[in-house]
């Protein structure tokens, strides 16, 4: 049987019954319900508290019970767990109202008061960047500024014979996942210990560390996890740490009194982290043929009003901002701008799918412009073995994106739709010009036949975290452990937050121990039990910590011992020839890329301008999959999500920075009804130190979709897509500019 | 805690409506999400809260012959499922529920509800203006009967008075006798949402029975949601349409009810004149749009924006037109 053949996902059928306990779920009978008090207000200078007296067994936590420092450590620990004197976003949390009956405690908040003296918010990028209502960090709102050059470009741009510039811009995106945040935490005898819906045990564990100081150790447990797309990476962290700050005092006075704290749809859709925002300049040097000599590109990320993840999503952003093209005279810069929104956090991509798009979107007006087929353009510039990348890095292995053309074509026909769309485009067009010759009103708004498109993608995904990130800040380690009864077990800090690593981290050392899969125990992530083999991000799940549980099991099958308890730890080790310079940003930033091409087909109503994607279908290229269930579970889920992001998931704030669309019948995710079944494939392109030859390939499922789907609503509508979410009021507006 | 009462008699609920201004609540999905406080913490309503769903007489639909002609009664606490289900409910109004939210949603919501919530974006409500349905509103001792244009005010507001109830809505059958609404199970609804093509909300039905000279009268029936994705969506704007064209080919009766495109539907009967008597392949839609124009007057929300609206109301009416063209 091959590593690929699916197996039945190992917690398919306790989920499927309602038998899995997540956090809500458990029995914590003697459990205070804890809520956050949120600033109400955007931006200002606390002056004053009132808090109202409390009835016995009732607390109220703030930042002068924080013993250690009153920060969360986010790769940058800017944000404050809680509040002292500066708010910067409608909902930053300024305390933790406790007590045992939720009603009552549901009260006390609303008799919470805070005076202060409001600054004038600055709610958009634009407002960011002119430091409107004065500069929140630093002295020009710029939490990070980071800078790429390779080769020659002004050498490039000096002798063009034509330039090409585009701005493209691309949204907000909540992850929604089904399962709200909630974390339950409690101190005894020395430890306070926080369990419950997590991605990164060990970041909450790094977090909770540093509120505590020296008043407890940390324990950090994980319960089943309803979804987390990166939307539990870093929450979890801002979330726990006051929330432990809470337990401690209460524990305090009442030891192991648990403190439960499940988030509201309302308060999690509002308060937590999205993907963020991204504004990009491109401007492209040709030559005659459209040959491109350099570029020159500016992304811009709304990292919202602290800078938390800001500088490593801008890494990513800047590393992807050419694509899957050999450019060899590159001028790339990024900045993170702060806005007096919700801190903009991670989401799976992680600046990629914005970056990704701008590149896919000016690739399409490169092609209009020198008048190719889109697909035939991009092939001019496809990355091949023994290229340098952006940053200078070696692509060492076959990249293999002819071989999935192919195939998407074979699923698609988007050669042969490509051309007859065009064409039906081209009689529109006709059609309405003489339309408006004659002055009847024929072009609008009289039912009349649907205009379609089809559009393609092409892109690549950096597995891994960046640079030398996996040797130098995470020092992942995993461990197989075999129990005296010859059961083994799996002890890593991996969460599964239903993309499968509980059953497919089984099937790899199951595989390599000749063991049936469901045999071997996957234990549930515990700081006290398992070795922090990182978090659980970046498309790192199945490479790195896959590969040191392989490796970690071949070593326990050589020593195998029966009837004796064994311990395998292996540490991660950079690949050989990989090099990384993390001040210069040179050299490998990924050990490996997965690959993709995805193509969208559509149909837009000239009535009302909504778009029906009629197919969608992605090749990829995974290393090797290690169960195909799994990966078609993550290209079926990941192609709606980046499909949501391109066509439908709106999501504005008002003049204040707070969103508007806070619930789901507001933030519109789509149904089954919305998008078609992704027609899927891959290929198989094994990866050395990868397990059975696997790549990352969980967050590149995201990063195609919404460029294809824009892609072909622009050969739809005859015109320029270079923002997104695409709603029908968007494509109404890009007719009317048109015409 | 909330005092509820759940009758099994009309007598019984409108006697507690009487004494204590009680919320009526026929189905709730409107209410509980209105009025819901955070996990955990319940429902905040403040006043007392009476359940309609048991009361007996409120839950049927069914048809009357009245002087005027045919009438469907649908009692206040039937559920949109029921009326979906039901085949003498005249198009558009059955397609227009049978859009509306989800399944579980749809068992339990009310079409009562629905219009008593008095959203401009109520997907029920164009099409009961179209059809000059009627709504019944008691109270102890008395009944009276509203047109639907008179009970909906504004936003949230309504002509309900505190002891009253809806008790039924009332929605005219009239008809050019065969081939329409109830008399006609085939009149059908060609909406094509089912399979979800980029039409889906868009649909108009034709039908008619040959006369003695050989030419075909036709009723055009028409309703476009346009909502915020293929299912489960709440509206950015709707239209709802009924037109009645001659065996000679001639518009008699032009009735067209937008929806979300101000603080209540728009009805307009000077462009509804316009229309009626015109020989339909020879209606220039043009001056037809530019007499809704100064009545579409819609806001910009978290749905979607006010020129999207006008733009895209002013294009249902082209297409409803267009409809009435197409032989």
């Amino acid at each position: 049987m091959s590593i690929t053949t699916p197996i039945p996902r190992v917690d398919a059928q306790e989920k499927a019954a309602g038998a899995a306990a997540y956090i809500a779920d458990f029995d914590y009978a003697t459990a205070l319900t804890a809520r956050f008090y949120r600033s109400d207000f955007p931006r200002g200078r606390i002056t004053g508290r009132y808090i109202p007296e409390l009835p016995s067994g009732y607390y109220w936590v703030d930042h002068t019970d924080v013993p250690g420092k009153n920060a969360v450590v986010l790769i940058k620990d800017d944000l404050p767990a809680f509040a002292e004197e500066e708010i910067r976003y409608r909902g930053q949390i300024i305390g933790i109202l406790c007590g045992p009956d939720p009603l009552e405690v549901d009260r006390l908040l609303r008799e919470v008061a805070i005076e202060y003296e409001p600054i004038e918010p600055a709610p958009t990028l634009d407002d960011g960047i002119s430091c409107k209502g004065g500069a929140m960090h630093g002295e020009d709102n710029v939490f990070a500024r980071l800078a790429l050059d390779r080769g020659d470009v002004d050498t490039a741009f000096a002798g063009a014979t034509k330039i090409v510039e585009g701005t493209y811009e691309t949204g907000f995106q909540e992850q929604l996942y089904m399962e709200p945040q909630g974390l339950v935490s409690w101190f005894e005898g020395g430890t306070v210990v926080v369990h419950g819906s997590m991605q990164c045990p060990y970041y909450v564990k790094h977090s909770v560390e540093v509120v505590m100081g020296d008043a407890a150790r940390t324990r950090i447990k994980a319960a089943v996890i309803g979804g987390g797309f990166g939307g539990k990476e870093d929450y979890p962290e801002i979330m726990g740490a006051p929330l432990s700050v809470a337990a401690l005092k209460v524990g305090r006075a009442e030891p192991g009194r648990p403190l439960r704290m499940i988030f509201d749809r309302t308060e999690d859709m509002a308060f937590t982290s999205k993907r963020h925002p991204s504004r990009t300049k491109i401007r492209t040097a040709h030559d005659e043929d459209g040959t491109i000599r350099g570029i020159e590109s500016e992304v811009t990320l709304d990292g919202g009003a602290y800078e938390t993840y800001s500088l490593i999503v801008l890494m990513r952003a800047i590393f992807h901002s050419t694509g899957a093209y050999h450019i060899p005279n590159a001028k790339i810069r990024g900045r993170a701008v702060a806005t007096t929104t919700v801190p903009s956090g991670a989401f799976r991509g992680f600046g990629a799918p914005q970056s990704l798009f701008s590149i896919e979107m000016h690739m399409q007006k490169c092609a209009r412009t020198f008048g190719v087929e889109p697909l035939a353009y991009r092939r001019r510039f496809f990355q091949k073995k023994g290229d340098r990348t952006v940053t200078g890095g070696l692509l060492r292995d076959e990249v293999i994106l002819d071989r999935l053309l192919v195939r998407l074509d074979e699923m698609s026909g988007y050669g042969e739709k490509q051309k007859r769309y065009a064409a039906e485009a081209a009689e529109r067009r006709n059609a309405s010009v003489v339309d408006a010759g004659s002055g009847a009103h024929r072009a609008r708004g009289q039912g009349g036949a649907l205009w379609r498109g089809i559009g393609i993608s092409v892109f690549n995904h950096g597995a891994g975290f960046t640079g030398d990130g996996e040797q130098r800040i995470i020092k992942g380690k995993a461990a197989v452990h075999k129990r005296a009864d010859d059961v083994v077990e799996i002890r890593c800090a991996t969460t599964d937050m239903g993309q499968g690593p509980k059953t497919t981290f089984r099937k790899v050392v199951g595989a390599v121990l000749d063991i049936v899969p469901e045999e071997v125990v996957f234990v549930e992530p515990d700081t006290d039990i398992c070795p922090d083999s990182g978090p659980t991000v970046a498309s790192r799940t199945m490479m790195v910590v896959g590969f040191l549980l392989q490796e970690a099991a071949k070593e326990l099958k050589a020593t195998w011992t029966p009837g004796e308890e064994q311990t395998v730890t292996r540490a991660y080790e950079m690949p050989p020839g990989m090099a990384w310079d993390q001040n210069a940003l040179d050299g490998d930033a990924y050990a490996a890329f997965g690959w993709g091409v995805n193509a969208c087909e559509v149909e837009v109503d000239p009535v009302t301008y909504e778009v029906r994607v009629v197919h969608a279908w992605g090749v990829y290229d995974v290393g090797k999959a290690i169960d195909e269930r799994v990966v078609n579970g993550q290209i079926q889920g990941g192609m709606s999500q980046a499909l949501g992001y391109g066509a439908i998931e709106k999501l504005h704030v008002d003049e204040t920075g707070t969103f508007l669309q806070r619930t789901m019948a507001d933030y519109i995710i789509p149904t089954a009804l919305d998008f078609p079944r992704t027609g899927a494939d891959t290929i198989d392109n094994p990866y050395t130190y990868g397990p059975f030859g696997a790549k990352g390939m969980g967050e590149m499922v995201h990063d195609g979709g919404h460029m294809a789907y824009a892609a072909a609503v622009e050969q739809a509508i005859g015109a320029a897509c270079p923002r997104i979410p695409l709603v029908p009021e968007v494509i109404m507006e890009i007719r009317n500019d048109e015409t | 805690m909330v005092e509820v009462l759940r009758p099994g008699t009309l007598a019984e609920a409108l006697a507690f409506r009487k004494e204590t201004a009680a919320l009526p609540f026929a189905g709730g999905t409107d209410v509980m999400v209105r009025e819901r406080g955070y996990t955990g913490t319940g429902p905040r309503i403040d006043r007392p809260v009476l359940f309609l769903d048991a009361v007996g007489e409120l839950r049927s639909i069914t048809l009357g012959d009245f002087a005027a002609g045919a009438i469907l009664s649908i009692g206040a606490a039937a559920t949109l499922t029921e009326i979906v289900n039901d085949e003498r409910v005249p198009e558009p109004l059955r397609e227009s529920c049978r859009l509306i939210a989800a399944p579980g949603l749809r068992n339990r919501a009310t079409m009562a509800g629905n219009i008593c919530n008095a959203s401009p974006a109520g997907d029920s409500i164009p099409p009961l203006y179209v059809l000059d349905a009627r709504v019944v509103l008691a109270r102890e001792g008395e009944v009276r009967t509203v047109p639907i244009a008179e009970f909906l005010t504004g936003p949230g507001r309504t002509t309900l008075r505190d002891d009253e109830i809806m008790i039924a809505i009332q929605v005219p059958l009239d008809g050019d006798a065969a081939g329409d609404g109830a008399a006609s199970a085939d009149d059908v609804s060609a909406g094509a949402s089912d399979e979800g093509s980029a039409a889906a909300g868009g649909s108009a039905a034709s039908n008619g029975s040959t006369t003695s000279d050989g030419k075909t009268p036709r009723t055009v029936r028409y309703y476009r949601k346009v909502g915020t994705r293929r299912a489960n969506a709440l509206s950015k704007l709707s239209g709802a349409g009924i037109a009645r064209i001659d065996g000679r080919g001639v518009v008699t009766d032009f009735r067209l009810a937008l929806g979300a495109v101000g603080p209540v539907v728009v009805r307009v009967p000077a462009a509804e004149r316009l229309v009626a008597g015109q020989r339909a392949s020879e209606i220039e839609p043009e001056p037809i749009v530019a007499a809704y124009t100064p009545h579409i007057r819609p806001i910009t929300d978290q749905r979607s924006t006010a020129e999207y609206r006008s733009h895209v109301a002013r294009n249902l009416v082209r297409e409803f037109i267009s409809r009435i063209q197409e032989t």
